[in-house]
């Protein structure tokens, strides 16, 4: 029972777990982590309320499992209902994410499609400030930047997920990723970074 | 992280949660369809009564009243009500559309394209079914004090200063014919040969017709153009006697009324 739920699909998965909610159990298994990750990308939280934010975003997706038609991939599904749910925790505070948590290595992914940073970031002190920089773009920029280049989502993955049109997104991602370049020749005073 | 699979199946459980059913789920999505379309409608029928209020007028015009005139009384009598209707109404179908589950797949240039082409095709539709004079029926028995904002098409025809008159005609002479205007007054008007006659009206009484002329004395206009109303304002045959014979109020294809015989006298 255990390996047909391993090999099954998600869509599978998602159908058997409306009549038996164990097997909602490997859906959850699958992309908790996934999420704990993304949620701690582009909230402030701590592990504790970023796990709570899960319980309730996995809660939300079973009780709406008979909306989940396959029209979304599961994955785009549920990190939508997870964005949701850490937008609403967000409110329920009243701050915005003043300073989301990027590892090193997150903070060169975020550029690594345009720049070899690592050229011109050998120091880990150039890291920080690129972080930094990161965290003092608006969340709107940062957030599209996260899913696309820490989360590897394509454009229609994004569209789903933050519920905007495809050109918004594309000039979303295109505008963070400018303001982050230009900063980063501000503070670095290079001329190389395109 | 711990692994929390099971104390969400653990919860599932002891909540006796079930997945919810898909109208549960959707009734906001299906409310904002709906509102769409009732928008929608209500654009389509705010256009229709646009149309029925710009049809009285065509670029023919011009050659009598100049640019100036045809646009300043386009402008000063135009149906603003049914325009900012419309608007509103192409404005609130784009803001539920939005809020449909999909809604945010569309850009902004393609849903506003979409309704304004759907607003459009039905307008048009509602136009040529004349559903939009039927609506302006209901209007102007409904609330008769505000047809000046409903029907704005009665005022435009009201202003013999500009050299625009309209009503209803109540009798007819040869070369003349009396005309009871919309507000009830009882003007005369003169028409001869260079007259035009817009589509074949017929001069008879009990036709509703508008003439575009030159004001000569106090209810006395000379008519250079003479056009029927939409379907005579409110699609009713023409009513009262017919003209006298010879003089059966039909012009020919032409535009031109036959020669008027030698006896017409015209009033002082």
């Amino acid at each position: 029972m255990k390996n047909i739920q391993t090999d099954a699909t998600d869509n599978e998965l998602v159908e058997r777990s409306k009549e038996n909610p164990d097997v909602f159990g490997e859906l959850v298994s699958r992309y908790q982590n996934r999420l704990f990750y993304y949620v701690k990308r582009i909230s402030y939280f701590s592990s504790e309320d970023i796990e709570d934010i899960l319980q309730e975003t996995f809660m939300k997706a079973y009780r709406s499992l008979n909306i989940f038609d396959g029209d979304l991939k599961f994955s785009t599904w549920i990190y939508q209902i997870a964005r949701n749910t850490t937008i609403d925790a967000i409110r329920k505070k009243q701050v915005r994410p003043q300073t989301v948590c990027f590892d090193t290595e997150d903070t060169v992914k975020l550029l690594k499609s345009d720049i070899n940073i690592q050229i011109h970031t050998e120091a880990k002190d150039h890291l920080k400030i690129i972080q930094d920089i990161i965290n003092a773009m608006p969340y709107k920029y940062k957030e599209v930047m996260v899913l696309r280049f820490l989360e590897e989502k394509n454009y229609e993955e994004i569209m789903d997920i933050i519920q905007k049109p495809k050109g918004t997104v594309a000039a979303l991602i295109n505008r963070g990723r400018k303001m982050l370049l230009d900063e980063a020749r501000n503070k670095f005073n290079i001329n190389e970074l395109n | 992280m711990r692994d929390i699979s099971k104390s969400i199946v653990a919860k599932i459980k002891e909540g006796h949660v079930v997945p919810e059913t898909r109208f549960k789920l959707q009734w906001k999505s299906y409310l904002f369809w709906t509102m769409m379309c009732v928008m929608i409608f209500i654009g389509a029928l705010s256009l229709s009564l646009v149309i029925f209020n710009f049809s009285d007028m065509n670029p023919g015009f011009l050659q009598y009243m100049g640019l100036q005139k045809f646009f300043m009384i386009l402008f000063i009598t135009a149906p603003y009500l049914w325009m900012a209707l419309s608007l509103s109404a192409l404005l609130f179908g784009i803001m539920a559309f939005r809020k449909t589950t999909r809604g945010y797949r569309r850009s902004t240039l393609f849903v506003t394209s979409l309704i304004v082409l759907i607003i459009s095709i039905l307008g048009v539709f509602g136009h040529i079914l004349k559903i939009d004079n039927r609506m302006r029926g209901l209007l102007s028995r409904g609330a008769p004090n505000f047809s000046d904002v409903t029907n704005p098409m009665e005022g435009r025809w009201q202003r013999p200063g500009d050299g625009l008159i309209a009503g209803e005609i109540t009798n007819t002479e040869p070369g003349s014919f009396d005309l009871k205007s919309f507000n009830d007054q009882n003007w005369k008007i003169i028409y001869d040969q260079k007259t035009e006659i817009v589509d074949g009206t017929q001069i008879t009484i009990g036709k509703k017709v508008g003439i575009i002329g030159e004001k000569t004395e106090e209810f006395l206009m000379y008519a250079f153009s003479i056009k029927k109303f939409p379907d005579d304002w409110n699609g009713q045959p023409p009513s009262g006697p017919m003209p006298p014979p010879g003089l059966d109020g039909q012009f020919p294809p032409g535009g031109f009324m036959p020669l008027p015989p030698p006896d017409i006298r015209m009033p002082n």
